[in-house]
């Protein structure tokens, strides 16, 4: 082995034990030396048109999952570029930077609340402040290609915080000299189930109040593994019991044809309704439901259906329609039928798993101490991968 | 070949970047309004989708009013949609917000209004409400009126959601009594309003946090009810409102409830509670709040009459009675236990338990019908009203204290609204711009009183906005676009009531060569083109004493308990051969003055009057007199600062003799003296403790930090670049190692950056004996305002004591 190969692979050696060391504390530690699976813009990512130019996070962490233990003295925070934009290098830019860490009131898995000052469990900690006159530097993000990049936003801290457990907040703020910034950090998220969609086939035909009736999926149980509910609105309500007290729902796998019939078919000359209530989906199912009046005022029908805890249905395509009794339709049939919706399913839902953080961010944030400002945030995990000091 | 292969390389470059998506994979916070904006060409004066349309990663604007008819669907996914306009969604359309934002451009409050008349908004991942206009939000209403609302992790920005209106439909309507939100992850965004739960609709709400509006019918009963509503605001409920009667699953009833509500843990920050359909005819319905902490609470009704009635025993709690009880300023005056305030047939009462406490931030007024003669007279803070016929009649009873913040103050038909002694519009600048609006046949005069941050606007040829005696006028925005005339009354130039010619910019000058807007006595003189150091203008006015005791002099008419502060630059070219030059006002027996310095002359100087405070309504004298001749001397740059106790841009209660009115809020109540602001500290009047030297009977100020980092602060706007502010006082702490105490005057939201132009006192011991502190400040080029704060550091829950400050230009 020449000295050169020699020296290569002590400093390959000597990486890997830094690197080990290193891992220890970065959280999520799963990405300690492997590019994250998500982007985040902010908070170094600054745009126009907002109402200020600060932009700012806040990450609400899981203690179960921090790489270190209560009484830890933290002295030092540092981010690193995306790998996803393997091409774009980011400039530096100045600014100033405010790092405020502490105890949240609830963990990432009960946050609902967007309102940042709000999920504090007491004051922060204000360990870092770079104000315009002595600003933070953000070095430059050369384009990473394949490589994972540095740990290069080092952010000291000015006052240390000692972390004695319970959920960790931890809000950045930044704030650029001028114009505005472009530096996209890395982050995670943790994969999940993604909800089915659904779109309308045709409208349906109205009852004898003037209103057509229409139908809609909950986003959340459209896809495998979960019981997809159906509701409809709109039918007329009765006064006193009746046939208007039911509904009919029908779901089938077509909405071109009910066995060797095209569809739509018109329902006025086979049933007598009304013209114009078409039947657009197959009728492979065909469930009469009770429904409800919550505000007395219309009819409001629940339909659930099992859908089996099977990979392979997802994606797939269910047609639904409803028909409702509606007593003072002047027609053979007195009833009505609603809109036709296509359900595509999403995925299968994964194990239910506890959230590992989840962030809340504003573009055009209150760069000040006073903030009442709201934030957005996305309902799964979330956040940037961080290495603590 | 190596320029081929650079080439090759820099050209697979440039696609990688061109033809990047516009939003990776779990790119979740993608900023998508920093994309070229798309203008949708509207396909009429107002856009119609009749059919499923979808736009998916785009910033879109559409300059249109925007309708989607049955069987039309607009599908926003991973974009953002701002309309200059309303949005209606009729029956059978669709509306779908995913991973995207929907957001109507106004430029006034309530401008559009998004309004459901039908079919289904499909919200998630997604923001909706009002844009931001430069800093600015006003508030969208949207109007649920029929159809469905599902919204999964969504924000409401700016945005009042109002589930129609009552039993009988939305204008009478019977097709629009209501729709339905199923909210999994509704939140409360910048400036949201609420959820006002106003018609027949259901809501059902799990797992967000959103403002919520109660309403209670006060005609729904033939007999007089009484019912306790738990608005706690601290934490998620779950519980349903509804009426048992009606509904099913009710936890806690509400007599006569038409909607339904269904709260799955989710929280509401802020109640607000409206009694509606309210009559003095009818029967007594009274509401006990429980665990209400600065809700807001209002009255819907027909022809209310007289005043509100205060029950209970409110003489032991308060020296000075509210005209409606509210906890924001001006008002401060929570509801005492056993205490009530009615109007017509409801009544707020502090209860169910007997020592239980309850506070209404702020109220609203709705009122109609030509009988409507309602008076309100004294401390009170009314955020919204609406009259619609008849007369209604507010004034303050101490300093401008009949908060009327405008959120919007709107009249209808003939409606009569008469103001006097009012704060109007938005003081806290909090970035709302109020709105006074007159609309057919309605007429609003306003007589002394302040104004800020709001907009009077007429719409109808008959409509009529009046206003004499008003303080900040020159910041209202008219807006008469619409018809009708807005008419605000100023002195004319030989008048002398007003604050105008402060600066002695305006010209010709008068018969006599007096200054405009001025009452000159004894006076000749010129306007020359010099102006005092860091003055805006041009030009000073020279004032030649033709006699002894020859003035220049203004009459402010002010009510009680207001403070004013008359700063101003003089150079003297010729001393008066006796006497002085002297700087005074008066009010009854005070008559605080400044002299200016004889011994300066050819150079500019700043005087400085020490604080009048009006102990009665009537007229302040404002005067500069010459009590010798020849005196000659330019004037320039006079500024008169009017300070109420619940602003803070005056030198009013710097000796901290007055009260702590300000109790702040829900949760942290950080109570303020007078005149200051509070952050993070609770304080008040302490008169067993006081400073070395201090005036017997007189009293400090004790602070009690609720964290580690608190101060007091006052906001100064007045003082110009170049002055210097010297600020001084007396703090007390008791010994506690780490702490100390420290003054700091800065410059704008950076007021504590330790830099220039900012100044400390350095940490001051707190040592148990009381330490003078002395520090000038210098007023930078391009200030943004002065900040003077008083700021303790390391002492939570540890009292210390603040005396006697003095703030001098100088």
């Amino acid at each position: 082995m020449t000295p050169f190969f020699r020296a290569l692979r002590a400093a390959v050696v000597l990486g890997t034990t830094t690197a080990t060391s290193v891992a220890q504390l970065v959280w999520p530690a799963a990405y300690s030396a492997t590019p994250g699976n998500a982007v985040m813009n902010a908070p170094f990512t600054v745009g126009s048109g907002h109402p200020t130019t600060s932009t700012k996070f806040m990450v609400v962490i899981d203690p179960a999952t921090l790489p270190f233990g209560t009484g830890t003295v933290l002295s030092q925070l540092s981010m690193r570029r995306d790998a996803s934009y393997t091409t774009t290098p980011y400039a530096s830019s100045t600014g100033a930077l405010r790092v405020r860490i502490g105890r949240t009131l609830v963990g990432p898995d009960l946050v609902q609340d967007v309102r940042f000052h709000r999920l504090w469990d007491g004051v922060p900690t204000q360990v870092f402040n770079a104000t315009s006159s002595t600003p933070f530097t953000v070095p430059a993000g050369p384009a990473p290609g394949a490589s994972l990049p540095p740990f290069n936003v080092v952010i000291p801290f000015t006052t240390t915080f000692t972390w004695t457990g319970g959920p960790l907040g931890i809000e950045i703020t930044w704030t650029p000299t001028s114009g505005s910034s472009s530096w996209r950090i890395d982050g995670f998220t943790v994969p999940e189930a993604m909800p089915g969609t659904y779109r309308t086939l045709g409208p349906g035909c109205p009852g004898s109040h003037g209103f057509t009736a229409f139908q809609y999926a909950l986003p959340e149980t459209n896809r495998p593994g979960t019981m997809l509910t159906i509701q409809a609105e709109g039918g007329v309500r009765g006064t006193t019991p009746s046939l208007q007290d039911w509904a009919v729902h029908t779901i089938g796998l077509s909405n071109t044809l009910w066995g060797t019939i095209p569809l739509p078919v018109d329902l006025q000359g086979p049933l007598g309704m009304p013209a114009g209530c078409l039947l657009r989906v197959d009728p492979l199912v065909i469930t009469p439901v009770p429904v409800t009046n919550p505000s007395v005022l219309f009819t409001r029908a629940v339909v659930q259906y099992v859908m089996p805890n099977q990979p392979h249905i997802a994606g797939g395509q269910l047609y639904s329609q409803w028909v409702f009794l509606d007593l003072g339709i002047n027609a053979p049939f007195q009833g009505t039928i609603s809109d036709g919706i296509e359900i595509t399913l999403g995925s299968l839902a994964p194990p239910a798993a506890p959230r590992t953080g989840r962030t809340i961010w504003k573009y055009g944030a209150q760069p000040t101490v006073n903030e009442t400002d709201s934030g957005r945030m996305v309902p799964t995990g979330y956040g940037p991968i961080l290495k603590f000091n | 070949m190596l320029v081929t292969r650079f080439v090759a390389v820099s050209l697979a470059a440039w696609f990688a970047v061109a033809l990047a998506p516009a939003q990776m994979p779990g790119e979740f916070d993608f900023d998508i309004s920093q994309l070229t904006v798309s203008v949708i060409p509207p396909n009429g004066s107002t856009h119609v989708i009749s059919a499923p349309v979808t736009y998916t990663g785009q910033n879109l604007r559409l300059n249109a009013p925007l309708r989607i008819t049955a069987a039309g669907e607009l599908r926003l996914l991973r974009s953002q949609l701002e309309v200059v306009g309303s949005v209606t969604l009729e029956d059978g359309g669709r509306l779908t917000v995913i991973d995207s934002d929907l957001l109507l451009r106004q430029t006034f409050s309530q401008q559009y209004d998004l309004r459901v008349e039908g079919g289904l908004v499909h919200t998630e991942r997604a923001r909706i409400g009002s844009s931001y206009v430069g800093t600015s939000l006003f508030l969208t209403r949207m109007l649920h009126l029929r159809g469905t609302w599902l919204a999964r992790h969504t924000v409401c920005q700016c945005l009042a959601l109002i589930i129609a209106d009552g039993r009988n439909g939305w204008f009478g309507n019977p097709l629009h009594k209501g729709g339905s939100l199923f909210g999994l992850g509704v939140y409360e965004g910048d400036r949201a309003d609420a959820l006002h739960m106003t018609g027949m609709g259901d809501v059902h709400l799990t797992n967000g946090t959103m403002n919520i509006a109660l309403y209670l019918d006060a005609a729904g009963s033939p007999v007089p009810t009484t019912t306790t509503i738990d608005l706690d605001r601290r934490v998620p409920l779950t519980r349903t409102y509804g009426d048992p009667l009606i509904h099913a699953g009710v936890t806690n009833a509400i007599a006569n409830n038409p909607y339904w509500l269904s709260l799955n843990n989710h929280r509401s920050s802020l109640w607000q509670l409206f009694a509606v359909n309210a009559n003095s005819a009818l029967p007594l319905q009274t509401v006990h709040l429980q665990n209400a902490e600065d809700v807001i609470c209002n009255f819907r009704g027909t022809n209310f009459t007289g005043s509100p009635i205060l029950a209970g025993p409110w003489a032991s709690h308060y020296a000075t009675l509210p005209g409606l009880p509210s906890t924001a300023k001006p008002g401060h005056h929570a509801l005492p236990p056993g205490c009530s305030v009615q109007l017509a047939n409801v009544k707020y009462e502090s209860g169910p338990n007997p020592g239980d406490w309850n506070s209404i931030r702020s109220w609203g007024i709705y009122a109609s019908g030509t009988g409507t003669n309602l008076t309100v007279s004294g401390p009170s803070l009314i955020a919204e009203l609406q009259l619609t016929s008849g007369t209604m009649n507010l004034s303050g009873t101490g300093s401008f204290d009949m908060g009327v913040r405008a959120n919007t103050c709107r009249l209808y038909q003939g409606a009569n609204l008469t103001i006097t002694n009012a704060a109007i519009g938005d003081f806290q600048n909090t970035s709302l711009i109020g709105l006074v609006e007159a609309n057919n046949q309605g007429v609003c005069t306003i007589t002394n009183s302040r104004v800020a941050n709001v907009r009077f606007r007429t719409t109808n040829a008959s409509a009529a906005i009046s206003a004499t005696n008003l303080f900040g006028a020159e910041n209202v925005i008219v807006d008469t676009a619409g018809g009708g005339v807005v008419t605000i009354t100023q002195a004319t130039p030989t008048q002398s009531w007003d604050r105008q010619n402060l600066g002695f910019e305006s010209s010709p000058l008068l018969a006599g060569n007096t200054p405009p807007y001025w009452a000159a006595t004894s006076v000749t003189g010129s306007a020359v083109a010099t102006a005092a150091p860091g003055a805006p203008g041009t030009t000073s006015y020279e004032f030649l004493a033709t006699a002894n005791g020859a003035s220049l002099e203004k009459q402010l008419t002010l009510p009680p308990e207001t403070s004013l502060t008359m700063i101003g630059a003089a150079r003297i070219l010729t001393p008066p051969g006796s006497g002085g030059i002297v700087a005074s006002m008066s009010h009854g027996a005070a008559t605080p003055s400044a002299a200016l310095n004889l011994g300066i002359v050819n150079a500019w100087q700043r005087f400085q009057v020490p604080l009048l405070t009006t102990t009665a309504a009537g007229t302040a004298a404002l005067r500069l007199q010459a009590t010798g001749t020849p005196a000659v001397v330019q004037l320039d740059d006079f500024r008169v600062v009017l300070g109420s106790w619940w602003d803070q841009d005056n030198l009013a209660n710097l000796d901290f003799e007055g009260q702590c009115r300000d109790r702040g809020f829900a949760p942290d109540y950080w109570r303020a003296p007078d005149g200051w602001t509070a952050f993070q500290l609770r304080s008040e009047p302490d008169p067993t403790v006081t400073r070395p030297g201090a005036n017997p009977g007189s009293q400090s100020l004790r602070v009690v930090p609720t964290h580690p980092s608190a101060n007091i602060g006052k906001v100064l706007t007045f003082f110009r670049a170049g002055e210097s502010v010297r600020v001084r006082g007396w703090v007390l702490g008791t010994s506690t190692a780490g702490a100390n105490i420290q003054v700091i005057v800065g410059n704008g939201p950076n007021y504590f950056v330790v830099a220039p132009p900012n100044v400390f006192s350095g940490p001051i011991a707190c040592n148990g004996t009381w330490q003078f502190v002395d520090v000038t400040y210098v007023v930078p080029v391009n200030p943004i305002y002065t900040r003077v704060g008083v700021s303790v550091f390391g002492m939570a829950n540890v009292p210390v004591w603040f005396d006697d400050f003095t703030v001098e230009v100088q």
